[in-house]
């Protein structure tokens, strides 16, 4: 009957190792006994060589046979190396499938509490965010009301200023349209009137009979004399 | 009125403008220069120097005045006596709008005779452009009393009127 491959190889590493563990207790008591004996140290050498070399033989026998043992196990349990691999590499995968699950699992951890964190410190920089914005509307609210009104405030000024600068050059431009009317007007009086004395004077003048020129030199000879400009004696 | 001094109403039969009087005051200042360096006769001087009516009226003026025609002394004083009084008249510039006849102009005389009682010297000027009527300048008084004032005065008065500029 074959044993399980698996018992075999721990079977065989612990009489290895038990047999390694012999070996060493061995030399230790011999190394014990040496020092014990160290009173007669020729005999007790002699001796002790004597007993190291059946010792040593002995180890070695041991060894040998230990090592016989193993091979001679592991030949018959008839493990090879592919399954020895095989059984490696499958326990080293599930080792791996393992540590692959524990890492996923303390990835998904680590990421779940980054995500907590992350959230944690948006929702607070959010808030933050959202108290500082809120302070900037209302102090820009208020610069803008403040300037509105000043800038209001000014332009009112402003218009009233410059509705008085129109208003006066408008009274002053009326003045003048007033003044340059009436100059235009008087000029075309006058105009008429050169007019008409020139008609008067070159169709009247010639058309008047001496008879009514003395008549009318007369009539002003009397009006003269009413208005005492004449000489009177 | 004195019978040794003239005034205007003795002269103003013959001395109706300023034109005439101007004659006859340069025919009077000829006549003196001749009185007592030619050798001729007074009646000569007066015929040579001076126009058929003044002739007649110095030696009327003469007679008026006790003074010999012959004496050239007498006749000085009186030549300049004449010019004296001639330079007495008032002179009344007219100015026309026609070329008034030498009628005219002593009815003008005539019209101040009777309307003021003053001897009048008429100087007349012409300007057709004042139409009719007459300027007229009497002792420094000035008065335009032309049509052409008349009519200019009309047009000013019926000009149109701006009104005032409401604040």
């Amino acid at each position: 009957m074959q044993l399980p491959i698996e018992y075999l190889i721990s079977a065989t590493i612990l009489a290895s190792l038990l047999l390694l563990s012999l070996t060493l207790y061995y030399l230790y008591s011999f190394h014990k006994k040496e020092s014990e004996l160290n009173v007669s140290q020729e005999s007790t050498d002699k001796y002790a060589q004597d007993l190291l070399l059946q010792a040593q033989a002995k180890a070695q026998t041991i060894v040998e046979q230990a090592t016989n043992r193993a091979n001679h196990l592991l030949l018959e349990a008839g493990a090879t190396q592919d399954q020895i691999q095989s059984l490696l590499d499958k326990a080293i995968s599930q080792l791996l499938t393992q540590y692959q699950h524990r890492l996923d699992a303390t990835m998904e951890r680590f990421e779940q509490n980054q995500k907590n964190t992350y959230e944690g410190v948006h929702a607070a920089y959010q808030e933050q965010i959202g108290k500082t914005v809120d302070e900037i509307r209302e102090s820009t609210q208020k610069e803008l009301t403040d300037f509105m009104q000043t800038l209001q405030k000014e332009t009112i000024e402003a218009q009233r200023a410059i509705g008085a600068t129109l208003n006066s050059q408008l009274q002053d431009i009326q003045k003048e349209l007033v003044t340059y009317k009436r100059d235009q007007l008087q000029r075309t009086n006058e105009a008429i009137s050169k007019t008409i004395l020139e008609i008067a004077e070159k169709t009247l003048g010639k058309t008047i009979r001496i008879k009514d020129h003395e008549k009318l030199v007369i009539e002003a000879l009397s009006e003269a004399k009413e208005k005492g400009v004449l000489t009177n004696g | 009125m004195d019978k040794n001094t003239l005034s205007t109403w003795d002269l103003v039969d013959i001395v109706k403008t300023k034109r005439q009087a101007s004659d006859f005051t340069n025919n009077l200042l000829n006549l003196k220069e001749k009185l007592f360096k030619t050798s001729q006769t007074m009646d000569q001087r007066l015929s040579e120097c001076l126009s058929e009516t003044q002739k007649e009226k110095v030696l009327s003026l003469s007679e008026k005045l006790g003074i010999d025609i012959n004496d050239s002394k007498t006749v000085e004083s009186l030549i300049l006596l004449i010019i004296k009084t001639i330079r007495e008249f008032p002179t009344i510039t007219l100015c026309l709008a026609f070329e008034p006849s030498n009628e005219f102009v002593n009815s003008i005389g005539e019209w101040f005779i009777s309307n003021t009682n003053i001897c009048v010297l008429v100087e007349i000027t012409v300007d057709y452009s004042i139409i009719a009527g007459a300027i007229i300048v009497s002792e420094g008084n000035y008065i335009d009393l032309s049509i052409k004032k008349k009519i200019d005065e009309l047009l000013q008065n019926n000009q149109l009127q701006i009104p005032a500029i409401s604040q």
